[in-house]
């Protein structure tokens, strides 16, 4: 479908170089939103690794596999970027 | 009428010789479509020129005739443009960003976004004919809360790049809209200072019912003017939403 913008409240057709432009935009951002998501997820992942779930991990194996589940999901993300 | 003899003598009318509430509107003579009767320096009857639409009927003093004049525009909010988006890949705003106006504030409401997005802005110098893209022209800094998402990034900035955007990415294939107000000052200043727009608002970051608030800035690196912005999803368009610029004189 023909794209449009708004310029000044009047709709305005793409012109054909604008549409190829978009899709190269478009483009673009299918292959860096994936690894923006991964970064964001990782910085989230790493952000839950509180020293409570350090002292957790130290004291008891339900903390230790806690812990090493977490890394494993991190590990996961890392390999998408 | 015809008179046998004599013409009888004329003698001036009077206020006597007609009653009260006898002249009626099609007693009147003809006049022009708007103007308003009124009396001149001379106290005689007079008309007050039609204006144009929008103009109002205003006092010029003792001893004149009003007249149909402009409403000053100070301190006031105007609204230069508003625009509603409907399945649109850009919103352009290309006129009276320059020096009429003390400070700007644009407001983007119930924005939302065919599926998961980033809200970009660009400047332009040259009317929107071309949007600066250079690779160290924008930059940006955000910190927000999010309310019941996974992986947002609250706190965040770039380094010198292409674009700038608003916090991070809108997950408008939700059902939750974004709102933004940002405001920004001196498009026209050229030569020394880089232009600075700050912003806070809202988005979905992840699905429905969850919301970051946010606050940040964007800088546009150059030291030229400006007088058109740019707004526009990466990908994907804005499916519903509506931009309003407002223009706003302090005195």
């Amino acid at each position: 479908m023909a794209r449009h913008k708004m310029v000044d409240g009047v709709k305005v057709m793409f012109t054909e170089a604008e549409e190829k432009a978009r899709d190269a935009e478009e483009a673009e951002a299918s292959v860096r939103r994936p690894k923006e998501q991964a970064l964001r997820l990782i910085e989230k992942l790493e952000s839950s690794i509180t020293p409570r779930r350090i002292r957790d991990a130290l004291a008891n194996d339900a903390g230790k596999k806690w812990v090493a589940d977490v890394e494993a999901l991190i590990a996961t993300e890392r390999g998408k970027l | 009428m015809g008179y046998i003899g004599q013409t009888p003598t004329a003698v001036p009318l009077d206020g006597d010789d007609l009653s009260d509430d006898i002249i009626t509107l099609a007693k009147m003579a003809s006049g022009t479509d708007g103007n308003v009767i009124t009396f001149d320096a001379s106290g005689n009857p007079a008309y007050v020129a039609t204006g144009t639409d929008g103009q109002v009927l205003t006092s010029t003093g003792a001893g004149s005739a009003p007249a149909f004049e402009a409403i000053p525009a100070s301190g006031v909010w105007n609204v230069i443009q508003k625009q509603t988006a409907s399945g649109s890949s850009a919103i352009e705003f290309t006129s009276n960003i320059n020096s009429t106006y003390d400070r700007y504030c644009l407001t983007i409401d119930r924005l939302a976004c065919s599926g998961s997005a980033q809200v970009r802005m660009l400047v332009s110098d040259d009317g929107g004919s071309s949007y600066e893209a250079d690779s160290a022209d924008y930059g940006w800094a955000h910190q927000g809360f999010d309310v019941g998402g996974t992986g947002v990034t609250n706190n965040s900035g770039s380094a010198l790049t292409s674009y700038s955007r608003f916090g991070d990415t809108f997950n408008n294939g939700s059902t939750t809209p974004a709102s933004i107000v940002m405001w920004f000052t001196a498009p026209d200043e050229a030569g020394t200072y880089e232009h600075t727009f700050e912003y806070s608002g809202s988005y979905p970051a992840d699905s429905d019912d969850d919301l970051t608030v946010i606050h940040g800035a964007i800088l546009f690196a150059g030291t030229t003017a400006f007088n058109a912005l740019k707004f526009a999803p990466d990908t994907g368009t804005f499916t519903v939403g509506t931009f309003t610029l407002y223009g706003i004189k302090n005195t």
